[in-house]
């Protein structure tokens, strides 16, 4: 895949195993790192 | 990145951690290592694929350099386990900006392959001074800390 570097970051909604969504437009007006994960164990 | 974690609250960087784990197993993890971020689940990985997190071939998974940087983790205190999950799906990192623009998209060749913590820091800090609008009050979703 070609780098994302400039383009719109894919939206999403995602839920923590609590049920708390968080979504990409929550961080608007701040930087956000998404840390994607390997296998946890 | 717990080491950085007074920096990165001074920038004001939100930080979400994306696993494609069942929720069970990301919760024991999240609270095993007590994780200061929120660890969100992705079971179809759409985020994944969105977001080019690939699964890496056996040569990157298991080849001589995989190996080389796992025993430099385990030197460093890393343990290993025996692995539940998918052990072919790649991680990455990806920064995105306040206005929701990608400024770096770096998805991993092999187990170990991720960009130094004090790299993204710098990343962050130079595309902010460019900016002149560096945020300056906390980010949204950060856990509350579970002391020092």
């Amino acid at each position: 895949m070609a780098s994302l570097v400039g383009s719109k970051a894919p939206d999403f909604e995602l839920a923590e195993p609590s049920g708390a969504v968080h979504r990409l437009a929550d961080f608007a007006g701040h930087y956000l790192l998404l840390v994607f994960h390997r296998h946890l164990r | 990145m717990r080491r950085h974690e007074h920096e990165i609250d001074e920038l004001g960087l939100g930080v979400l951690v994306v696993t494609f784990e069942r929720p069970e197993v990301a919760a024991d993890y999240a609270r095993e290592i007590e994780l200061r971020w929120p660890l969100v689940v992705d079971p179809d990985r759409a985020l994944y694929h969105a977001y080019g997190m690939s699964r890496g071939s056996f040569w990157q998974i298991f080849g001589p350099r995989a190996l080389l940087n796992l025993a430099r983790l385990v030197r460093q205190g890393y343990r290993t386990e025996r692995a539940t999950g998918d052990t072919r799906q790649l991680g990455g990192n990806v920064l995105v900006d306040p206005a929701g623009r990608v400024v770096l998209h770096h998805v991993g060749e092999g187990p170990a392959d991720r960009p130094p913590v004090e790299a993204l820091l710098r990343e962050i800090r130079s595309h902010a001074s460019n900016r002149e609008t560096a945020p300056q009050h906390p980010a949204p979703g950060r856990h509350a800390s579970k002391g020092p």
